[in-house]
């Protein structure tokens, strides 16, 4: 049912998503675009899916946007395990989520079918790692696994979080260091500067310890990166980037 | 101001779990084209949103009560007396339309960039910008420690939206920012530890630098369709364009309509109308143009004689006026009198 009963309810859209189907994952750069003449504030995604297709990110909601004024654009990523997908086939992405204009909440859905493409060389490497997260009350606890293949010189030097939400670091793993502003960003370092860097995280090997505590109860889904430091060259290696829940900016 | 407390509260109430399954109680706003049309391009959105403004409007209408209406009866009288220009063969609304090489395209949100060389900057853009997004299905974060790539993406964000703007120098920018702000955030910092001397900023720097390179790189290789989205929305198709007219005439002096063989007449509710000459033998009567087949006129200045016909437009439908054209007239070489005279 399309039909609204507000005069000044937002138009949006979902726009031509990006999909790139890699060796068992698809990838999705999902635009939703704002074609009305109205502005809106507090836009959030509270899902993403793609059929039935296993999502592995976001591995949570909200994404807050916030403002989308008329006229521009912003961006989701969400990865689906491509497991009974077939190439060729089209499958129904749908995002949901939230928006306010002069003060009334509208629930969003909007729909569009993509067609699965074949599978594709990644254009450009990416680390193999990922950030697992727990929380309890005021407290978020991240765990950085090397999920490299043993034998890699890829190894984890860096956590960087991007945060909206009043933060303290509580957890730093021995032999790392930490970087904040206490609200717009945690970077964790290994405290290694030369060769054979000692605390850096190892391919196979899992590295817990960092905590953030925060006045907020809630999470939301934020961009996170992961850094690799290639061992063979002792230079910068790949990297990971990913959304990793951290405080909710509101409450 | 709104009031975040009770928006939140709202919010629970209406999604009740992460997911947003509880969204029905609150009103949807655009419950996506319908599936079978949803994939296939930009123009298919245009359609539908143009049905939506239609379906809202009526609303508004009903809502707002006897002023809103009457404003909304004078918006539509604007609209059709506007919508008068000739494309071609085609009659069109320049207030919402534009005359393209390739036809009659909509003027905002763009469909093809293609189709439109003489983009111009939408009235109501104005960029505000949201920060660091994702590129190519990965999620970047808006910086690497206290170097923020924040205005870097904000600039990118705007260069993007910026009609006609070039995205390779967009990407450029974008890339040169963010490695500015690595070099500035995490400079040389040459330390003697344990009585060697180690910059103790390089393994912090590199890896910063590495991540705008992947950023840059992500963007580089599927911006694309990000940068097209952009400029659909910032972007008009055309600027003001002249509006040429199809003001009708009399039987034997009915102007031409910029199609060849199409002649300008003029409806019974005082439109310029495009038509392709047909015969006058069958055409059936009508008191409005409602009354005659979709995309028809009704017209009573013809050389049929006095009474009001539906007559058929000049515009091809699907292919359909290609027929008509090869049928319009009698195929015995006997002159056939036709609603713009003997043929």
């Amino acid at each position: 049912m399309a039909a609204t009963l507000s005069p000044v309810a937002a138009t949006l859209i979902l726009g031509n998503p990006t999909v790139i189907h890699v060796a068992g994952a698809v990838r999705l750069n999902i635009p939703v675009m704002n074609v009305g003449d109205i502005g809106l504030v507090s836009l959030l995604c509270t899902n993403i899916s793609l059929g039935s297709a296993q999502r592995s990110s976001p591995v949570g909601f909200p994404i807050v946007v916030g403002q989308l004024a008329a006229s521009n654009t912003t961006r989701f990523a969400a990865r689906f395990s491509d497991a009974g997908l077939v190439v060729g086939n089209r499958y129904l992405l749908t995002v949901r989520g939230s928006y306010v204009v002069n003060g009334v909440v509208y629930g969003l859905t909007l729909n569009r079918y993509v067609q699965l493409p074949a599978v594709t060389v990644p254009a450009e490497a990416t680390l193999s790692a990922r950030v697992d997260v727990s929380t309890s009350t005021n407290y978020w606890n991240y765990k950085l696994v090397n999920t490299e293949a043993s034998g890699s010189n890829q190894f984890i030097a860096s956590l960087a979080l991007t945060v909206f939400a009043p933060v303290t670091v509580t957890g730093i793993p021995p032999g790392w260091q930490v970087d904040t502003d206490n609200a717009t960003y945690v970077l964790w370092t290994a405290a290694d500067y030369v060769l054979p860097y000692p605390n850096q995280v190892a391919p196979g090997a899992a590295l817990a310890g960092f905590q953030l505590m925060s006045p907020r109860l809630g999470s939301e889904a934020t961009a996170s990166s992961i850094g690799g430091w290639n061992h063979s060259t002792d230079d910068a290696g790949l990297n990971a980037g990913d959304y990793t829940l951290t405080p909710n900016r509101f409450a | 101001m709104f009031a975040l407390n009770a928006w939140l509260a709202e919010l629970t109430r209406a999604f009740g779990g992460a997911d947003g399954q509880g969204a029905a109680a609150i009103q949807p706003v655009l419950d996506s084209p319908e599936p079978d049309a949803a994939d296939s391009a930009f123009d298919n959105f245009t359609r539908s949103l143009g049905s939506q403004t239609s379906r809202r409007q009526v609303v508004k209408v009903s809502v707002l009560g006897m002023f809103g209406a009457l404003l909304g009866d004078l918006g539509l009288r604007e609209a059709r007396a506007a919508a008068d220009c000739l494309c071609g063969r085609q009659l069109y609304d320049p207030a919402v339309q534009c005359c393209t090489p390739t036809g009659v395209k909509p003027k905002h949100p763009v469909a093809d960039l293609a189709s439109c060389p003489n983009k111009v900057v939408h009235p109501g853009y104005t960029c505000v910008p949201n920060g660091c997004g994702p590129a190519g299905g990965t999620s970047y974060p808006n910086g690497f420690g206290s170097a923020s790539f924040m205005g870097c993406c904000n600039t990118h964000d705007c260069c993007y939206g910026a009609c006609n703007n070039a995205r390779g120098g967009c990407d450029g920018n974008f890339g040169t920012c963010m490695h500015s702000s690595c070099d500035a955030a995490y400079p040389p910092d040459i330390r003697v530890i344990l009585g060697v001397s180690v910059d103790v900023n390089r393994v912090k720097r590199a890896s910063c630098n590495s991540m705008a390179s992947s950023y840059f790189q992500a963007v580089n290789n599927f911006g694309g369709d990000a940068f097209t989205a952009a400029q659909q929305a910032g972007c008009d198709c055309c600027g003001t364009q002249p509006c040429p007219t199809c003001p009708g005439g009399t039987c034997s002096s009915l102007p031409s309509c910029q199609d060849p063989g199409c002649v300008c007449f003029q409806t019974i509710e005082g439109k310029g109308f495009c038509h392709l000459p047909q015969s006058c033998a069958g055409l059936s009567g009508c008191a409005s143009s409602a009354n005659c087949p979709a995309g028809w006129a009704c017209v009573n200045v013809t050389c049929c004689g006095g009474s009001a016909i539906c007559i058929r437009p000049c515009f091809v439908v699907n292919g359909a006026a290609a027929v008509q054209r090869s049928s319009s007239m009698a195929s015995t070489g006997e002159p056939v009198l036709t609603t713009a005279g003997w043929q």
